[in-house]
């Protein structure tokens, strides 16, 4: 009995590690197979979007790439779910992006922060430890409404997104279904990649950065220009 | 008709270092040489009485309120300080959200913190822009920010010093500057619609 227990323990174990070895794009298994899939438009089908707004110049330039891929990102039909953490982030939407989206479905996600910006290092772990658990819930239903659609989650650089991607990633290795995540490195960052950026690096679907400078160091990241 | 210079020290947090450069006497004296007879300042939250106070102490000649009427700029912002500093009029105010139409409608040159908004904004309206990074502030990269602008050529940078702000305004007025592109990238669109599609 016991060693039949280990048996299946073993086995479900390494199937874990060869759906995480096939999910996480930094080992480049999945790349290469993707390539032979059928990639038709899917014009009839309704685009669902995440995006994070953080605070300040992450929100800013969260917006501004909205604004400037508003013909992609927000068609009409488009639902998009709004994740922040901080109010004034929120009515900085309204104000702007939020004004004017017809026939675009919005739904709002309130996030806990994960860090204050220059917060001791005991309550960074704190505040991370209780956002990490109060996410858990919002990202778990928000994988619910994704699962089979045509999707994407689209973040930039605040705390929060490590607990984002990190727990749809996870969500798409148990559960067998696909978590589309393209990160956008902030303006800010000009020769070195972000807390954020580099925990996300070898786990999002795609890694953009805003200055060739950096596209150099980092073999997966993609540089267009800047972009917000 | 005279020009206006546009000041803006971020959304954030106060920049008490670039006002206190900018209300210097030679650089005022400066901007007026060049021609410039109005100075819009978004100065930040709370800085209100320091920005009274570093007029006064410039000698500017403050002005009154009109039985409480504020005065407005373009976009509908409220001055809420306002001063003459000899031809030089000088308008404060703590902060607005309406600061793109009032550099759009307003600004002949932008002197601003090195936030990214802040210079993205103003390139994009194809604006003159001197900035000033605040390197007191931690993790936020200004300094590297400004250079790197600089570097491409499409803004002047300066310390937060009258000195530097003479030099930085001499040189933002006759070299010449690159225009930033727009955001948008047919390539990243293509990426955007693929990894959704994929």
């Amino acid at each position: 009995m016991g060693y039949t227990l280990c048996l299946f323990a073993l086995i479900f174990l390494q199937a874990l590690v060869v759906r995480t070895l096939w999910v996480v794009p930094i080992f480049g298994i999945r790349e290469g197979a993707e390539l032979s899939e059928k990639r038709g438009f899917q014009a009839g089908q309704a685009l669902r979007l995440f995006v994070f707004l953080g605070s300040g110049g992450h929100t800013g330039e969260m917006l501004r790439l909205l604004e400037n891929y508003r013909t992609a990102l927000l068609r009409p039909g488009t639902q998009l779910y709004v994740g922040f953490s901080d109010e004034a982030s929120l009515l900085k939407f309204q104000a702007t992006v939020g004004a004017d989206l017809p026939d675009v479905e919005v739904k709002f996600l309130r996030f806990s922060k994960a860090r204050e910006v220059g917060a001791s290092s005991l309550a960074s772990v704190r505040s991370v430890a209780f956002s990490f658990a109060q996410s858990l819930w919002c990202l778990t239903w928000l994988k619910w409404q994704f699962v089979g659609q045509q999707q994407l989650v689209l973040l930039n650089g605040p705390g929060t997104c490590c607990i984002i991607a990190g727990w749809l990633k996870f969500l798409e290795i148990v559960t067998l279904t696909r978590s589309k995540i393209v990160y956008v490195e902030s303006l800010a960052r000009t020769d070195t990649l972000s807390l954020s950026g580099k925990l996300l690096y070898p786990l999002v679907d795609e890694f953009v950065v805003q200055w060739s400078e950096l596209c150099e160091q980092y073999d997966r990241a993609r540089c267009y220009g800047i972009l917000v | 008709m005279g020009s206006t210079v546009v000041v803006t020290c971020g959304a954030t947090v106060p920049f008490p270092e670039l006002i206190a450069a900018l209300l210097d006497k030679q650089v005022l004296d400066t901007l007026l040489r060049m021609q410039y007879t109005k100075l819009i300042v978004q100065y930040g939250r709370g800085f209100t009485s320091e920005f009274k106070q570093l007029l006064d102490c410039v000698g500017a000649r403050l002005e009154a309120s009109t039985n409480g009427k504020t005065p407005t700029l373009a976009a509908g912002v409220e001055v809420q300080v306002r001063a003459h500093f000899q031809a030089l009029e000088i308008c404060g105010f703590e902060f607005t959200g309406a600061i793109h139409q009032l550099l759009r409608d307003e600004a002949d040159l932008v002197i601003s913190h090195a936030g990214t908004g802040s210079i993205v904004d103003a390139l994009r309206l194809g604006k003159r822009l001197l900035v000033v990074a605040n390197t007191s502030l931690m993790d936020n990269h200004q300094l590297q920010i400004a250079l790197k602008f600089e570097s491409r050529g499409h803004l002047q940078s300066a310390a937060a010093q009258p000195k530097a702000l003479i030099a930085a305004l001499r040189e933002v007025e006759t070299a010449p500057q690159a225009p930033l592109p727009h955001g948008y990238n047919s390539s990243f669109e293509r990426l955007l619609m693929d990894v959704a599609q994929s």
